[in-house]
C-alpha cells in the first residue's frame, strides 16, 4: 500500500476530518436532544452538559480544519491547469492529474465541476460558522440548556443546519473524487 | 388587600420573566446573527466574483485557491467583525433568542440560495 501526498491530504480532508464531524454529529445530537431534567439527573446533566462542550468544540475545530485542509491544500491541487502541451478537450492519462480539467473534458463528466465542485466549494464554509455558533451556545448556556426547551430546540436546529451543510458538500465530494480522483 | 398586591407582583414579575433578555441569549443571538451574516457575506461575494471580472481578480488573495480565498476569507472576516459588533450592541439593546434565530435562519437561506450554482451563474458578466 502506497500513498501519494495528494491521496494523504485527501483522506485527512475527508476521511479525516470531515468523517470525524458527521459521524460525532449523531452523539452530539442525541446528548442535546436527551438534555431535559425528565431524562437525566441533576448530576447526569452536570456530566452531558461537561461532554457536550467538548464534543462540540473539537466538532468545530474539525469542521474547520476541514474546510482549510480541503481550500488551502487539496482544492489548488484539483484546480491547477495542465501544461499547454495537454490537450484539455481528451480525457488522457496525463489529464487526469488536473481533476478540474479532466472533468471539463467531457460533456459527461463536466456537471461533476460545474454543479459538484462549484457548491461543495462554497457550501462548506458555512457549515464551521454554525457549528462554532452552537459550540459556543453549548459553552454559555451549560446545564440551562436542559431548563430552556427554547435554547435547546434553537442550537439542534442549527447543530442540524450545520450538519445538513457539510453532508451536502461530503456526498459531493464524495463523488466528485470517485469521478476523477487526486492522484 | 395583601392578596391583591402579591398577584399583582406576581404578575410583574412574570411580565419582566417573559420580556426581560438574559445575558446567555443576548450573547448567542449576537454570535448566531453573526454566522447568518458570514453565510450572506459568502453568497454575495460568490455572485460578485461571477459578475465582475475585476471582484474576480481583487478575491484571489491566493494564487494557488484562486478567488475561493477571497470569497471565503471576507465571509469569515464578516462573521467575526459581525459577532463582536452585534455582542456590544446587544448588551445595550437586545432582541429575543426566537427574533435572533428567525434572522439568523433567513440569513444562511439566503447564503446558501446564493451559493447554489444554477442561481450565481444566472449572474455570470
Amino acid at each position: 500500500m502506497n500513498l501519494t501526498d495528494r491521496e494523504l491530504w485527501t483522506l485527512i480532508h475527508g476521511m479525516g476530518f470531515g468523517a470525524l464531524f458527521l459521524l460525532a454529529f449523531a452523539g452530539g445530537f442525541a446528548g442535546l436532544y436527551s438534555l431535559r431534567p425528565q431524562f437525566v439527573t441533576p448530576d447526569g446533566i452536570t456530566e452531558r452538559v461537561r461532554r457536550l462542550r467538548w464534543g462540540t468544540i473539537l466538532m468545530a475545530v474539525c469542521v474547520w480544519l476541514t474546510v482549510i485542509v480541503g481550500t488551502y491544500i487539496v482544492y489548488p491541487w484539483y484546480r491547477a491547469a495542465p501544461p499547454e502541451t495537454i490537450d484539455r478537450t481528451v480525457q488522457s492519462e496525463e489529464l487526469s492529474q488536473y481533476p478540474r480539467y479532466w472533468l471539463l473534458a467531457s460533456e459527461e463528466t463536466a456537471e461533476y465541476h460545474e454543479f459538484g465542485m462549484e457548491w461543495k466549494e462554497h457550501v462548506a464554509w458555512i457549515s464551521p460558522l454554525l457549528a462554532t455558533v452552537v459550540a459556543y451556545g453549548i459553552f454559555k448556556y451549560g446545564s440551562e440548556l436542559a431548563a430552556s426547551k427554547r435554547a435547546r430546540n434553537i442550537m439542534i436546529a442549527l447543530f442540524l443546519l450545520s450538519f445538513a451543510v457539510a453532508g451536502i458538500a461530503g456526498v459531493l465530494g464524495a463523488l466528485i473524487t470517485k469521478a476523477s480522483p487526486l492522484t | 388587600m395583601a392578596t391583591q398586591t402579591t398577584k399583582f407582583q406576581q404578575a410583574v414579575q412574570s411580565s419582566v420573566e417573559t420580556t426581560s433578555i438574559s445575558v446567555a441569549d443576548r450573547a448567542v443571538g449576537a454570535a448566531m446573527i453573526a454566522s447568518g451574516v458570514g453565510s450572506l457575506v459568502l453568497g454575495i461575494a460568490i455572485v460578485a466574483a461571477e459578475a465582475n471580472a475585476g471582484i474576480k481578480s481583487f478575491l484571489a488573495w491566493n494564487s494557488g485557491v484562486g478567488p475561493l480565498s477571497g470569497k471565503t476569507g471576507v465571509s469569515v472576516i464578516a462573521f467575526i467583525i459581525s459577532w463582536v459588533a452585534l455582542h456590544f450592541f446587544f448588551q445595550r439593546k437586545a432582541v429575543s433568542l426566537t427574533t435572533s434565530f428567525i434572522i439568523t435562519v433567513v440569513l444562511v437561506v439566503l447564503g446558501l440560495l446564493l451559493s447554489y450554482p444554477p442561481v450565481f451563474q444566472a449572474f455570470a458578466g
